[in-house]
């Protein structure tokens, strides 16, 4: 059988209820009592109170007939039946069994000396009336001897009874002073057992709380591992504490996937980028391996055409350059050069360009040579020169400029390549910024580096995406090409 | 990560601490309230006097002089009606009230019977009489009511009361003619010719060498003063002064006693009393009193309830019912000393 659970309410309510009950029912039953008690005090002095209006009474009777066999008069007469009612309704107060108190036995002796005494009266009376004056004078004697006894065993009864009562009177009055202090101290032990019920039962009631509470604030700095807390409280707070423990549990196994989630993750992102590596590294390669022999093949060209032309030493010069130039290309397979050398190259191809071109190629170039020693990729400034060249001055009919620029600018290394060709639109600058404009280059000019891939190379490497930038301002305005390498890697590079 | 959880105990009652202190409290509540209940019982008990209802209400009227037996009597007499439920009542001392008027005012209260410490008076034998006509018995204790209409009397026999003055003579009469004044009330003239043969048969039987000379006094009860006067007169008379002196009524026993402390009187005469008093007793002790001689209490305040109790229940009873004497002397008084 299920055994129905009361509610958290329930619960307190019961619990209000209980001792509030104990306490109303020890009050209520003090309070009756103690009213019996008062009550026996108050009807300590009724005796004395019945017999003093019982003597007044017996008196007025007395009078009556006094008055009356002196008088004959039958007012006093009618008055004299009026008294002796009314001590007869009085004398209903006495005792008339014979009881084990000597109060109450001479209650019921004056109870009969009474009823003797009514019966002398009224024959003395009727005697009276009829006028049989040996009668009534007899019965007048035996009426006064019975009035005398029965005021004599009044008196003597009502102080009997007045001492009595006294020693009672203060008997209860002690009574009920002690029983007034046994009851105060009931009433206070109660109060006391209450209250201790009361911390007891809703100590007990609001401990999983507190338990639920200590568990929370473990569970909120972040401690998992902290143990649940169990009950088999089915109340509103056991349901809370069991969706708690649920909640914790879950949270657990959430956090737990989403750990093993996040590995899996940075495993899956470990690959990738290895993956790009190994493959922009073929892909340099492979550019590299495609770029020598061609190149070489013009060079040796033009190393031709100049020795044919002019005398032994610019052809000593030109090849020099040349050599210089394939040195470097075969040479650096390490991935890094530094910006003299990425200068020195820019240097050597414009030369070259410009045996080759006839000088038309106006180059200058402002370095602040402190930086000369930093270590840049390398490869990546002699393909921005050679698309600058390719795309921006071999179709112009105008003086072909370019401007090799490297400075500070405030926490990074500008480079700028900067020439007076056609310029990009930017759409175009969007695409090669966005590698889109790797298939159309490797199907064109394949010959060369792409600038996308130097601004592949530039963003893996410093791992920043605004590491290049290319502005245009229109048609025929040129195009420039900044690289912002951060000094914390030139400083680094330093060290 | 693995968080911790405690499996449930399915128990279908767990006891743990705080049902003991609940169970506890509760317990001190229940305690609480049962002493209170105790307690208020207690009290209630205390204030509600337990009334025992009698069957029987008897009257027991003494002389108003009264005497210490005869308080005695009553409140044996009382004791013993308990058992038999009869209430036995004696009515206060009222100023100015004679015997007549107790036994008037036990008429008028309607009692069931009356047990009356009579006398020769005819006021008294009239209210007696009245009383027997009402239906209301009496019976006489002590001393009686001669001639009246009342049912019993209990007391002393003469005859035996002069039997038990033999046998004392015999045992403290120091020579073989001891002279023996026997002291009565006016009114006991009656008493005293079978108090005399009980004295004489006694002695011829027992006391064969004894040639005793008895002769009587009747006290007239005139004034104090008088019997004062009579009282010195005999003790001080040395011609005529006893060697034994018997007192046949507590009253003379005390005044000769009073006699003797006031006079610091050494005659050498031996007195032998009747009523028993602490004062008495204590001179009996002191040797003063030479012997006690009166009825055996108990046995009279039994017999008073128990004559009237044959009588409503049977419409007759014995004239006169005999009960035994009690003697005091030196070799028994230490005995009434502890009772009283």
């Amino acid at each position: 059988m299920n055994k129905k659970k009361l509610t958290f309410q329930t619960q307190v309510v019961c619990i209000f209820l209980l001792t509030f009950s104990v306490l109303f029912f020890v009050n209520i039953y003090m309070y009756n009592n103690m009213n019996v008690i008062i009550g026996n005090v108050d009807q300590t002095y009724v005796g004395n109170k019945n017999l003093m209006e019982l003597r007044e009474k017996l008196d007025e009777v007395q009078s009556c007939m006094t008055e009356y066999l002196n008088t004959r008069d039958e007012s006093v007469r009618r008055e004299f039946y009026v008294r002796e009612a009314e001590y007869k309704e009085l004398m209903k107060f006495l005792n008339r069994q014979i009881l084990d108190s000597n109060s109450l036995v001479m209650e019921k002796n004056i109870y009969n000396m009474s009823e003797n005494y009514l019966v002398a009266v009224e024959n003395a009376v009727t005697a009276k009336k009829e006028k049989k004056i040996e009668e009534y004078q007899m019965y007048c004697e035996q009426a006064t001897e019975l009035f005398d006894y029965l005021v004599a065993c009044i008196n003597d009864l009502n102080g009997t009874m007045f001492r009595n009562n006294s020693e009672i009177y203060n008997q209860l009055l002690v009574s009920v002073q002690f029983t007034e202090m046994i009851y105060n101290l009931a009433l206070v032990l109660t109060g006391i057992l209450n209250i201790c019920l009361i911390i007891v039962l809703t100590k007990r009631l609001t401990k999983p709380l507190k338990e639920l509470v200590r568990t929370a604030e473990e569970v909120g700095k972040g401690n998992l591992e902290v143990q649940l807390i169990e009950t088999d409280n089915r109340t509103e707070i056991g349901v809370v504490i069991h969706s708690f423990n649920q909640m914790v549990h879950s949270l657990g196994e959430y956090i737990e996937k989403l750990q093993k989630s996040m590995e899996a993750e940075s495993i899956l992102r470990e690959n990738a980028i290895r993956m790009e590596t190994y493959l922009k590294d073929a892909q340099l390669k492979y550019l590299q391996a495609q770029i020598n022999p061609h190149f070489l093949f013009n060079t040796l060209n033009a190393g031709a055409q100049l020795a044919m032309l002019e005398d032994a030493d610019e052809t000593y010069r030109y090849i020099h350059k040349v050599a210089d130039f394939f040195r470097f290309i075969v040479k650096k397979n390490d991935h890094l050069s530094t910006i003299k050398e990425e200068i020195e190259l820019v240097d050597n191809y414009i030369y070259i360009l410009n045996v080759r071109y006839a000088g038309e190629l106006n180059y200058e170039k402002q370095i602040e040579e402190e930086f000369l020693n930093m270590s840049v990729p390398s490869m990546i400034l002699q393909p921005i020169v050679e698309n600058c060249i390719k795309h921006g001055l071999q179709d112009i009919d105008w003086e072909k400029k370019i401007n090799l620029t490297v400075v500070r600018e405030s926490d990074a290394l500008l480079i700028s390549i900067r020439d007076n060709g056609i310029g990009m639109t930017k759409e175009k600058i969007s695409a090669i910024l966005n590698n889109k404009e790797l298939e159309k280059t490797d199907g064109e000019n394949a010959r060369g580096i792409g600038l996308d891939n130097v601004v592949t190379r530039l963003r893996t490497f410093y791992n920043c995406e605004n590491i290049i930038e290319i502005t245009s301002v229109g048609d025929g305005m040129g195009t420039e090409v900044a690289i912002s390498i951060p000094m914390v890697q030139k400083e680094k590079d330093n060290v | 990560m693995r968080l911790k959880r405690k499996v449930y105990t399915k128990n279908p009652v767990r006891i743990d601490k705080y049902h003991v202190v609940i169970m506890l409290l509760l317990m001190l509540f229940g305690m609480l309230m049962v002493a209170l209940v105790v307690f208020t019982r207690l009290q209630k008990k205390e204030i509600e006097d337990v009334v025992v209802q009698y069957k029987r209400h008897y009257m027991f009227i003494s002389r108003v002089d009264g005497s210490y037996i005869s308080d005695r009597i009553y409140e044996e007499a009382k004791l013993y009606g308990v058992s038999q439920q009869v209430y036995v009542e004696q009515l206060e001392w009222f100023p100015d009230y004679k015997t007549i008027d107790y036994l008037n005012m036990a008429i008028a209260m309607d009692v069931d019977g009356i047990i009356l410490e009579g006398s020769d008076d005819d006021e008294l034998r009239k209210s007696v009489n009245r009383a027997a006509e009402l239906g209301i018995p009496t019976t006489t204790v002590l001393s009686d009511c001669v001639g009246s209409r009342r049912k019993s009397h209990i007391g002393l026999g003469d005859y035996d009361l002069g039997r038990e003055y033999g046998r004392l003579i015999i045992q403290i009469a120091s020579d073989e003619t001891p002279e023996v004044l026997l002291l009565m009330n006016e009114d006991a003239k009656e008493n005293e010719g079978q108090i005399a043969l009980g004295i004489r048969e006694t002695l011829k039987k027992d006391g064969q060498s004894l040639k005793m000379r008895l002769r009587t006094e009747r006290l007239k009860t005139v004034s104090e003063d008088t019997l004062w006067e009579r009282t010195k007169e005999i003790l001080s008379s040395k011609e005529d002064g006893p060697d034994i002196l018997i007192c046949a009524n507590e009253k003379d026993t005390e005044m000769v006693y009073q006699y003797l402390v006031d006079y610091d009187f050494a005659g050498g005469v031996k007195i032998i009393g009747s009523g028993v008093s602490e004062t008495l007793i204590k001179a009996v002790r002191d040797g003063e009193i030479t012997a006690l001689v009166d009825v055996d209490i108990q046995q009279t305040g039994r017999l008073c309830v128990d004559a009237l109790d044959y009588y409503i229940e049977n419409k007759s009873v014995n004239e006169y019912v005999d009960v035994d004497n009690t003697v005091i002397t030196i070799d028994n008084v230490e005995r009434y000393l502890e009772d009283e």
